[in-house]
């Protein structure tokens, strides 16, 4: 992995990107711990504006807080309580793995997954929620801290356009000391992941993370000939290891198919399993749709505490 | 240079083209690619058939190319040819009992034997002999036939030689003589731009039959026909005057003339005058040699004073005598070496019928020396050209000189090819 300088790289694209996604909102799945005002349904009762219930004065309440008019009226003391707001930081984590660097010419796969943490990092952006960075490459990892400045999204981009993808990164070893909270998105094909999908440390760490009250989201970056690959006979290498070498032709392309579709199946079904939202997003689609996708994605939640 | 067989030159030129399009199959591991999946593709070998771009082996594929090629050139017959000739001569010359001049034959002959390709004799068969000598063949054959005829006008005795001998005295065949000519024709057929068959006979009817027309119509071109003197009634008179016939059958213990062959036959024809009965003979029997010369000196006086005067009646289809007839004591005697058939469709056919009252017929009964009638002997001429070479069949393939040299060029580079692909093979061992 190399960093390039600090020069602004929004290119077009990004830039389209950028303003397509632009006022979208990314809700939280149910109410966020408390903290500075923010966009989020809080865990925590206030005084604030947003009146929900009434509660039974307790020695000790401030007498500010009582609802001086239904004492008047009931001759009873309550305190009048309001829903809080506040942020739900949300922490990005881009994988800059061998196997993103795909095809080996035009890196579409990166710059996919590259444009999907953009997009995301918008989304966050727009609903004032500090918005921090990490990208997993084999040379350790780059962090950007959580933010909510002006600018922010911008920084990602130049960031990421400094990166090139390489070497054989493990997520659940470099995540493993991360005791961040409010949301996390691993934007990733996991192919770094246990062959099985479903006994990887990386999923035991997102369900303690989860267990803990935070958000996971496991965006799983396809490029489309992954899941369709050329039809002509070819010895095709794994870029994260040294000599798997294997030939893709008209006899093993079926065997192919199948086995990648069952290992996407068992990698789904292990996210769910950890309590994490798992979104396939593959390289044809557009950037933007996939972007609402994924932020929609846990919007069936019963929790759901966000507005927009 | 020219092919007999140019097929094999097309098949070997396929052939060759089979092998170059295998060249550019290859089994060679093909380029890797990264895929970030490939995890996922099932273990298999890796080295796989491919078409590519590029011949492989290049030096192999032209070795075995020129195998290809020599075998196909070998078994394609390439004979060298300096230029085809324009003409080339076939002569069939009469030697059968309707000659009734053979000096004039001869004389008649020795234009046409003059730069003749192929010369055939035929009476009721046909032999080659070669163009070289054929006037020398001719003119012993005249002298002893002549010999024989002069004895038959002086009242004497002929003795007619077995049918294998040049001096002989069956029947012609035009039929038999047309068709040899034709696979005569067929050996010159790559040698020369056209071919003249010149038939030099006394061309008389018992000399034509049913299957004359047709085999006419198979060469191609004209016929220059040369006829000759038939035989005189004096010749033909010979030994007509017995009275009455006695047959015998050898069958039946009459084998004073016959001795049991060897290893009896079938034969599927035998012929008596104008008759052939085509039926499936067993020949069982076979002539003594004892009775077609007396002086041979191993006959028994009784065969010696009983058949002093013996002529061919019947013969096989192969030539070989079949029944024998002479005069004894004033009656003619018919003996059979074979068995008439008892039963079934060849008692029921006209030549049966023939056959059957041919028997009672007297000794030397004349066939019809009536000269063929116009219309068939213009029929026979046909045009006045020679017969293109090339509507004639092709001959039957034979080896020709070049192509044991041919065929062991191909092995010697087939060894090549061997030690090319055991030396490749060493080197790509790691």
């Amino acid at each position: 992995m190399t960093r390039a300088g600090d020069a602004f790289a929004l290119d077009t694209e990004d830039a389209a990107l950028l303003d397509a996604v632009r006022g979208l909102r990314w809700p939280a799945r149910r109410p966020a711990p408390g903290g500075r005002v923010g966009d989020h349904v809080s865990r925590m009762k206030g005084v604030g504006a947003e009146f929900t219930e009434y509660r039974a004065y307790r020695p000790g309440d401030e007498a500010a807080h009582l609802d001086w008019k239904l004492l008047a009226r009931s001759g009873r003391a309550f305190v009048r309580l309001s829903q809080e707001r506040t942020v739900l930081p949300t922490t990005l984590v881009v994988d800059a793995s061998a196997s993103l660097a795909y095809p080996s010419d035009t890196h579409e796969k990166w710059h996919f997954a590259r444009r999907i943490t953009l997009g995301l990092a918008s989304a966050v952006h727009h609903g004032s929620d500090p918005v921090a960075l990490v990208v997993a490459s084999a040379e350790g990892a780059i962090r950007l801290p959580p933010r909510t400045r002006r600018g922010v999204v911008h920084e990602f981009v130049r960031t990421l356009a400094g990166v090139q993808p390489g070497g054989n990164v493990s997520l659940a070893s470099l995540l493993g000391g991360d005791a961040a909270t409010g949301r996390i998105v691993l934007v990733s094909d996991f192919l770094g992941l246990s062959v099985d999908g479903e006994s990887d440390p990386l999923l035991g760490l997102a369900a303690q993370w989860t267990a803990a009250g935070r958000e996971v989201y496991a965006v799983h970056v396809l490029h489309a000939a992954e899941l369709d690959p050329p039809r002509r006979e070819a010895l095709v290498t794994d870029p994260r290891a040294d000599g798997v070498k294997r030939l893709l032709g008209r006899r093993t392309r079926a065997g192919y198919l199948a086995a990648f579709g069952e290992w996407r199946r068992r990698l789904a079904h292990g996210w769910r399993q950890a309590g994490a939202v798992y979104t396939e997003v593959v390289t044809t689609e557009p950037v933007a749709r996939a972007v609402r996708r994924i932020t929609s994605a846990g919007a069936a939640s019963p929790e759901r505490g966000g507005r927009g | 240079m020219t092919f007999l067989a140019p097929g094999y030159l097309l098949a070997a030129g396929l052939a060759a083209l089979g092998a170059f399009g295998l060249h550019l199959l290859s089994t060679r591991e093909p380029r890797p690619e990264p895929l970030p999946t490939a995890r996922f593709v099932p273990e298999t070998p890796v080295r796989a058939l491919r078409l590519v771009a590029r011949l492989s082996d290049v030096p192999l594929l032209l070795l075995r190319i020129l195998i290809v090629l020599l075998v196909g050139a070998a078994l394609a017959r390439p004979v060298w040819t300096l230029g085809k000739d324009p003409l080339a001569r076939i002569v069939v010359v009469d030697v059968s009992r309707a000659v009734g001049e053979p000096l004039a034959l001869v004389d008649s002959a020795r234009t046409a034997l003059d730069g003749a390709d192929i010369v055939l004799l035929f009476d009721e068969a046909v032999r080659e002999v070669p163009a070289a000598s054929a006037a020398d063949t001719l003119a012993a054959w005249a002298e002893a036939r002549t010999a024989d005829q002069t004895a038959a006008r002086a009242g004497g005795d002929p003795t007619p030689a077995p049918a294998w001998s040049p001096a002989m005295a069956g029947p012609g065949s035009l039929t038999a003589a047309l068709i040899a000519a034709r696979r005569a024709g067929s050996r010159l057929r790559d040698r020369v731009e056209a071919v003249e068959l010149v038939i030099i006979a006394a061309f008389v009817e018992e000399q034509i039959d049913e299957a004359t027309r047709s085999a006419r119509a198979l060469w191609p071109g004209g016929i220059r026909a040369v006829v000759v003197p038939p035989a005189t009634d004096a010749v033909r008179a010979a030994g007509a005057n017995e009275s009455g016939v006695r047959i015998e059958w050898a069958d039946s213990g009459a084998t004073r003339l016959w001795s049991a062959r060897a290893t009896p036959d079938t034969v599927s024809a035998v012929g008596a005058g104008d008759v052939v009965l085509v039926h499936a003979f067993e020949r069982a029997w076979e002539p003594r040699i004892e009775a077609f010369d007396d002086d041979i000196g191993t006959a028994t006086d009784e065969i010696a004073s009983a058949a002093p005067s013996r002529r061919v009646y019947a013969r096989w289809v192969d030539g070989e005598p079949a029944a024998l007839e002479w005069i004894e004591d004033d009656v003619c005697v018919r003996s059979f070496g074979f068995a008439v058939p008892d039963d079934g469709d060849v008692r029921l056919r006209p030549a049966f019928q023939r056959f059957l009252a041919g028997l009672s017929a007297p000794c030397g009964e004349p066939p019809a020396f009536e000269p063929i009638d116009e219309d068939v002997m213009h029929e026979i001429a046909g045009p006045a050209e020679p017969a293109p070479a090339t509507e004639l069949e092709r001959a039957e393939l034979r080896a020709t000189s070049m192509m044991p040299w041919l065929l062991a060029a191909a092995l010697v580079l087939a060894l090549l090819e061997l030690a090319a692909r055991r030396a490749r093979g060493r080197r790509q061992e790691p």
